[in-house]
């Protein structure tokens, strides 16, 4: 096993335990139901919308959200984040395989701003379309064990619509490696916009690249060589700094602040 | 070409005063428009203005009609009981 899963184990866990404490007022940029029993943090997203119902600029999350992001960018998504790890396991499920489209991409950014911020802003956070009512992780994490707890049933046209949404991302999942991280993930798209100022990032050694383009092959979230490459200064907003890119590489990535992409 | 250093300082400023008056100044303006009692609120602390958000989630404080925020519930407990509201969703 390697080290980033049994971090990513870790965190499931230490993000979903508490039993003896919570701390709800704070947030940390990964998406992790508050509605959960067993949460111990707020949820950035989910916040955010409540924010937004209010009539009000979330300076303490955003500004939480912007410090993290401006010192380890994505690194929470790629190390961190429950639900990219139950992604991740429900990718080695024998099944069909497909490639998602990078325009699809630009989606999660479309989420971001009207099912998160513009509808709750407008309707309120009742609202059947508010992206919590709606959110995959949410449905694993809050309804489904409300609903055993409290023995239960949620109504039934927007609980059909969530747990239809909940499977229709599983399926995908299963097909597209990270793929609500891709297409759909809010926070993803907010933390995306970090990763390129970042002071933490994948750093290589460009003298050692042999353009092979093995990074590509490797890399969950899909990014091509050119996106993401040292050589012409860009770096991708879709980078999860997972290391997988350097598996195959002969330019001996790492994490670091020091010659990074 | 490497992400110039300035931007990445301003953010690291711009990150802790967000934090510094998020959890601290804003809170007191948007508690006093809360009209909500600090006796009712026992979960109230310094990071009020997170906990009356915390406390909408659970449907405890809302906006009402002329634009104040009031406390539906007096504890927390009574609080996460209507989380069901917010939940299943």
């Amino acid at each position: 096993m390697t080290l980033r899963k049994k971090v990513q184990i870790l965190s499931a866990i230490a993000l979903n335990s508490s039993f003896f404490f919570e701390f709800k007022s704070l947030c940390l940029p990964v998406l992790n139901c508050h509605s959960c029993p067993l949460a111990i943090f707020a949820c950035p997203i989910g916040m955010i919308g409540q924010f937004s119902a209010l009539h009000l600029f979330p300076f303490l999350i955003m500004g939480i959200l912007l410090f993290f992001g401006a010192l380890i960018g994505r690194l929470f998504c790629g190390w961190c984040c429950p639900f990219g790890l139950l992604q991740e396991l429900l990718y080695k499920i024998p099944s069909p395989k497909i490639h998602i489209a990078r325009h699809f991409e630009k989606l999660k950014y479309l989420i971001l701003a009207v099912l998160v911020i513009a509808l709750p802003f407008f309707f309120g956070s009742n609202t059947p379309f508010f992206f919590c009512k709606l959110c995959p992780p949410a449905t694993i994490q809050s309804a489904l064990p409300w609903a055993i707890i409290r023995q239960e049933l949620p109504e039934l046209i927007p609980g059909l619509l969530r747990v239809t949404l909940f499977l229709a991302v599983i399926i995908l999942a299963a097909a597209s490696l990270r793929a609500f991280c891709k297409i759909l993930c809010p926070l993803g798209a907010l933390m995306g916009m970090f990763n390129k100022f970042s002071l933490l990032f994948i750093t290589k050694n460009n003298a050692d690249c042999t353009r092979c383009k093995n990074c590509e092959r490797e890399c969950p979230m899909g990014i091509t060589f050119d996106t993401n490459n040292s050589t012409n200064g860009r770096r991708s907003s879709e980078c999860i700094l997972c290391l997988e890119c350097g598996r195959k590489c002969s330019a001996s990535r790492s994490l670091g602040i020091r010659n990074s992409l | 070409m490497k992400p110039p250093i300035i931007l990445f300082i301003t953010s690291i400023v711009i990150a802790l005063c967000m934090i510094i008056y998020g959890g601290c100044y804003s809170t007191y303006k948007v508690y006093e428009m809360s009209g909500a009692q600090k006796s009712e609120t026992p979960f109230y602390d310094w990071f009020k203005e997170t906990e009356i958000i915390v406390g909408a989630t659970f449907s405890g404080i809302q906006r009402i009609a002329d634009g104040r925020m009031v406390a539906l519930s007096s504890y927390r407990s009574m609080m996460h009981q209507k989380l069901w509201k917010f939940c299943p969703s």
